[in-house]
């Protein structure tokens, strides 16, 4: 309510009826005014109270009072607001400029209430300095915040952090399933990684590691304890790799028999990689650790039996050579005498027996011949050339020309392909055996009838296939013995049982493999598989 | 057919020194033969009248095994005397070896003509004789 002036209480009055000379005008030094401005801060005797400086009717004084308290009441609540977010949250960003925003936010408020008591007490010193004080803190704000912008303007929205963390989660999900992975196939693959660091002197080994160590953290904590964990001669080489990779940065993969914490020898492989800080000092050394003592040892097994093997391999060879050595030796002299023998001067009982010497002889040469013929493939290297069936086949009929004729044999060839890379005597020689054994196999009754095919099987393989219509072979009965040598299933006068022997050793040498189908009466099929090497 | 003077065989086998001898004799290539039991033996021979070529023969026949020094042996003291030799000899591995190393060393070896397998035959050792002269 607009104040009612005691009566005869003297009160400045200003408006447009104001016709008083004001104080203002009088003219002083600027020390003086500043003297006067803060002894006379409090004094409201130099100006009415505003509600007798012009005419305001009781709205508007209203207005503008109850407007100003209001804006002081929300000017001190917000900052007190401010206030608590800023303790609270630790993180809160720019907290400084914060602190300016309530100081500049209070002063503001502070305006709007000295504004509003105005009304009843003039104090329009305080206002001024108050208001000098809101411009200070303002200008400050201005320049601060003007400070802070491009880092401001640098920091991430909510959603891009939002962003940021989806990704991040998704690249955690992805690290742990491929460490889930790596340590699983560490585990199972016996693989384990240690670093150790050369600064701090510590070790650190993943779990799979200690397990093929048989340990527990601690028990190595220097880089020259891993030494003494070999056995000799191999902790001799370790000291020396880690020799080299101190001094040189070379690292070292190696093979080493250790004795684990458990007493248990076990193999290993043992690899490190020194790695060098930008002067050259020497800062870890990281590695793997790997569990092959199974591999190891069937591996030297191995080896160890493939020596053997070969050693023993060497001397039959080296038997065989002499014993067929030795003993064409004597059969060859065996055979000369005989030649030289006259057999006029013998009788009758005397000759017969000479007759059958004479038969042992050349038996004993055969003999002696096919050994040295399978001796030589087994041994000896033969190079491969490009043959054409059509020829060779051509070739080996011409030969047994006059056995063909004789069995009344009739030839098909179905050669889908016509080249391959083998040995020609072998090429020769298998046909030649299998027409030959055709001949000498062929019913009595009816006359030989053999095809010859070439063809590419499904995985692109080289098929040679003979088939007759001859007396057969109960494979029940002899199976693959077929192929061994000095085995015939027939009572046949030419029967050497060297043939398929031949032939089996061969196609074996050269990579390829023979099969055989038949059943008696019902003719046999030779199938060979070629094994065309580059 | 000329028949050469000397021919030489170089073998411990006394049964096929038996036989060879006939052989020659059947073939009729030489006027004399002589035979050695082993690579020393020869090669003493050869280092006596390595000078003397009347006592030198123009076909050597050489066995690969025997004791004492073998037939590589002896060629390897063959070759060394071998510039002393006034006259060409011609030296023929004979063996029953049927080894393929044996014959792929032959073939490598100085002086060496061939690997010819045991028994020898009356024909081959005509062709032998035969070849010499062209």
């Amino acid at each position: 309510m607009k104040p009612t002036p005691a009566p005869g209480a003297s009160i400045a009055e200003c408006g447009m009826a104001c016709k008083t000379i004001h104080k203002h005008q009088q003219q002083s030094g600027l020390s003086d005014q500043v003297f006067t401005f803060f002894s006379e801060l409090f004094n409201t005797n130099d100006w009415p109270p505003r509600w007798y400086c012009g005419t305001w009717s009781d709205f508007h004084g209203w207005l503008y009072i109850a407007s100003d308290f209001l804006t002081w009441a929300a000017y001190f609540l917000i900052p007190v607001l401010l206030v608590r977010m800023i303790i609270k949250r630790k993180d809160f960003p720019f907290p400084k400029i914060a602190w300016l925003f309530v100081a500049f936010i209070v002063l503001c408020g502070t305006t709007h209430f000295i504004d509003a008591i105005i009304f009843w007490w003039p104090l329009y010193r305080l206002s001024a300095l108050i208001r000098f004080l809101t411009a200070v803190v303002s200008m400050v704000t201005v320049y601060a915040l003007h400070k802070i912008l491009p880092s401001v303007l640098q920091l991430r929205s909510v959603k891009e952090l939002e962003h940021e963390i989806r990704e991040r989660r998704l690249v955690e999900e992805k690290l742990a399933a491929s460490e889930f992975l790596l340590s699983e196939a560490g585990h199972v693959g016996r693989v384990g990684g240690w670093e150790f660091d050369n600064i701090s002197n510590r070790f650190e080994w993943s779990k799979t590691a200690y397990e093929i160590l048989e340990s527990e953290a601690g028990q190595i904590d220097e880089m020259d304890d891993t030494v003494s964990l070999f056995i000799e001669p191999h902790r001799e080489i370790m000291k020396q790799s880690l020799t080299n990779a101190y001094e040189q940065g070379i690292g070292w993969d190696l093979e080493l028999q250790m004795i684990t914490f458990k007493n248990q020898k076990k193999w290993v492989r043992y690899y490190g990689k020194p790695l060098f800080d930008q002067n050259g000092k020497l800062i870890k050394i990281r590695g793997v650790l790997m569990d092959i003592d199974k591999y190891k040892i069937n591996e030297l097994d191995l080896s160890k039996s493939v020596d053997t093997m070969a050693r023993q391999n060497n001397q039959l060879k080296n038997f065989t050579h002499i014993l067929s050595h030795n003993l064409r030796n004597h059969a060859n002299n065996i055979s000369l005498l005989s030649n030289f023998m006259d057999e006029t001067t013998l009788d009758n009982n005397n000759s017969e027996i000479f007759q059958k010497i004479r038969t042992v002889s050349g038996g004993l040469n055969s003999t002696l011949d096919d050994l040295s013929s399978i001796l030589k493939i087994r041994d000896g290297y033969l190079p491969s050339e490009n043959l054409s069936f059509k020829e060779v086949t051509k070739k080996t009929l011409k030969v047994l020309e006059v056995a063909l004729n004789a069995s009344d044999a009739t030839v098909d060839m179905h050669f889908e392909f016509d080249t391959i890379l083998f040995p020609s005597v072998y090429l020769e020689s298998i046909i030649m055996n299998l027409m030959s054994n055709g001949i000498k196999y062929k019913q009595t009754d009816i006359p030989l009838h053999v095809t010859l095919k070439t063809y590419l099987n499904e995985d692109q393989t080289k098929i040679f296939e003979y088939s007759d219509n001859g007396i057969g072979i109960d494979l029940d009965l002899h199976g693959e013995k077929i192929f061994g040598l000095y085995k015939t299933f027939h009572a046949h006068k030419d029967a050497h049982g060297v043939g398929l022997f031949l032939i089996k050793n061969q196609i074996e040498s050269q990579g390829g493999k023979i099969e055989v189908i038949s059943k008696p009466n019902q003719g046999t099929t030779f199938k060979i598989t070629f094994n065309e090497k580059n | 057919m000329k028949k050469i003077d000397l021919l030489c065989v170089i073998d411990d086998d006394p049964i096929y020194t038996f036989l060879i001898k006939r052989i020659i004799d059947e073939a009729e290539v030489s006027l004399k033969s002589i035979f050695f039991k082993n690579g020393r033996e020869a090669l003493n021979y050869f280092t006596e009248h390595k000078d003397n070529s009347e006592k030198l023969p123009q076909l050597v026949l050489v066995d690969i095994n025997m004791p004492i020094l073998d037939g590589w042996q002896f060629m390897d003291g063959f070759a060394t005397l071998a510039t002393s030799f006034r006259n060409n000899i011609a030296v023929y591995i004979s063996s029953s070896s049927t080894d393929e190393d044996d014959f792929q060393r032959a073939s490598e070896t100085p002086h060496v003509l061939e690997l010819i397998p045991k028994p020898i035959s009356s024909e081959r050792l005509r062709e032998l004789v035969v070849k010499l002269e062209s």
